[in-house]
């Protein structure tokens, strides 16, 4: 089976998308042959991962790797992975703006608000200064003078306020800006009970993108767009190196550890070759897990917390 | 894998190339380093198996540029297939020599084999994991290798060291 022949022109794939594997790495045929990027893309694939996260670990022109996507899935080697809301969700967090930096799920959806917004424009990044004319105000009398809805008789207030459960928390948080704005209406009733409702306004209030389904699941809680714990090799194997007595001593017990791990898990990780003074900060969770369960089966060593970083 | 066996399977292929040239720059042992998958080959590869608390095998495996001075060295003015051949062979034997001192009693060792990369790639015992050893020799650079993968023995400790690769602090 030859993969890599006649190259065809290759569709456009979303950055947003997550591929998975059709089949293990171990069950191809033997005479499969493809291009490095394409095998490299290959073992890359967990089935969690979108087209931009694999492009970025490889560093390379998303166009790229987009085309070794789109050769490996014209060969029938990986499919695109239905998602739920949630993951894609996450997954569209992955996919760089215009300046190529990554969104936390957060602005990805603070940024689904200001496209609400401004359906014609393209929306502003969420850390992105506001247009010179449309500053930001946090002054409720300024936006109530836009709406069309208020009650003349005054009854009506609108107060901004941030979108609850999206603070993001591996950014910065802002102040928020007319951009982001929901407006809580509070209408007095009868007894003076308050009733608040989420309205559509002029400036936006419900994020057109993406659309939550009838039945969705609970929204999303702040912890999931948190980063994942990272392992620290480096610090890892310092701590094999510290309880040997010998640097010879604890360069095989760090082999002795990693034989027990699986290569194409590695691999999966960019894990190729690995120095003794190397770092490497592992977020798989099951590569985390793979090497947490052969340092304690092999050296007997529970993971020190502080590799984790 | 003892410690103490390993360093002394280092130091006698150290020697080995080191005696060969009394006069000349010593060979140096450059930072080891873990290679998983695609095992470092070169032009010429010599092997030994091993069996033990786990199954693997060790290498020497060498550019060209170093088996032509190894065959000067031992004053051999002929550089042909033959004599490229013969020095391998010869590299294999001292290898497996150095091996059976080292990890003798403790370990089955095969008979010594002398592979072209493309041969060493069908070794039924080459492990995914390795540990690579470069050694730098008059200007050329050769990898000892030690490629070990869990057997049934190993798995039977079951979460114990196993006692025959303590590492005997």
């Amino acid at each position: 089976m030859a993969a890599s022949s006649a190259p065809a022109p290759a569709p456009t794939i979303g950055a947003g998308i997550v591929y998975e594997r059709l089949r293990p790495i171990d069950a191809l045929p033997s005479d499969l042959r493809l291009r490095n990027l394409e095998w490299g893309v290959l073992f890359a694939l967990d089935g969690r991962q979108t087209v931009a996260e694999v492009s970025a670990r490889f560093g390379l022109d998303p166009a790229r790797c987009q085309a070794a996507f789109a050769t490996l899935e014209q060969h029938g080697l990986i499919a695109e992975r239905a998602l739920t809301r949630d993951e894609y969700v996450r997954a569209m967090a992955t996919v760089p703006d215009d300046d190529d930096a990554p969104k936390t799920r957060a602005a990805f959806l603070q940024q689904g608000l200001a496209a609400g917004a401004a359906p014609a424009a393209d929306p502003p990044a969420a850390d992105d200064p506001p247009p010179a004319e449309d500053p930001p105000s946090a002054d409720p009398p300024a936006a109530v003078d836009d709406l069309d809805d208020v009650a003349p008789d005054g009854q009506t207030r609108a107060v901004p306020v941030v979108p609850v459960g999206f603070q993001p928390l591996d950014a910065p948080a802002e102040a928020p800006s007319a951009n982001d704005t929901h407006e809580l209406i509070i209408e007095p009733q009868e007894g003076d009970a308050v009733a608040m409702a989420s309205r559509s306004t002029a400036i936006p209030t419900v994020p057109p993108a993406p659309a939550p389904p009838e039945d969705a699941a609970p929204e999303p809680r702040p912890e999931d767009v948190a980063p994942s714990r990272r392992l620290s090799l480096k610090a890892l194997m310092q701590a094999i190196m510290d309880r040997a007595p010998d640097l010879t001593v604890g360069q095989l017990d760090i082999y002795r550890v990693f034989i027990k791990v699986n290569t194409a898990l590695l691999r999966r990780n960019g894990i190729t070759t690995l120095r003794f003074a190397d770092d490497r900060l592992v977020t798989d969770p099951e590569l985390q897990q793979a090497i947490t369960s052969s340092l304690e089966s092999t050296l007997g060593m529970r993971c020190p917390r502080h590799v984790f970083v | 894998m003892d410690p103490r066996q390993f360093k002394l399977f280092k130091q006698i292929t150290l020697d080995y190339f080191a005696k060969l040239a009394p006069d000349g720059a010593a060979p140096t042992m450059e930072e080891p380093y873990m290679q998983f998958g695609d095992p470092v080959l070169l032009d010429h590869t010599s092997l030994v198996e091993i069996h033990g608390a786990y199954d693997g095998c060790l290498y020497l495996t060498l550019p060209i540029p170093m088996l032509h001075q190894l065959l000067a060295i031992n004053g051999e003015p002929e550089i042909s297939d033959r004599t490229l051949a013969d020095m391998c062979r010869e590299l294999a034997n001292v290898l497996s020599g150095n091996a059976s001192k080292a990890f003798g009693g403790n370990w089955d060792i095969s008979v010594p084999q002398s592979l072209d990369a493309a041969g060493a790639r069908q070794v039924a015992a080459m492990p995914d994991s390795t540990f690579v050893m470069p050694i730098r020799w008059r200007g050329a650079t050769s990898f000892l290798v030690v490629g070990l993968t869990p057997n049934a023995r190993t798995a039977l400790w079951n979460g114990a060291v196993p006692p025959s690769i303590s590492t005997d602090r």
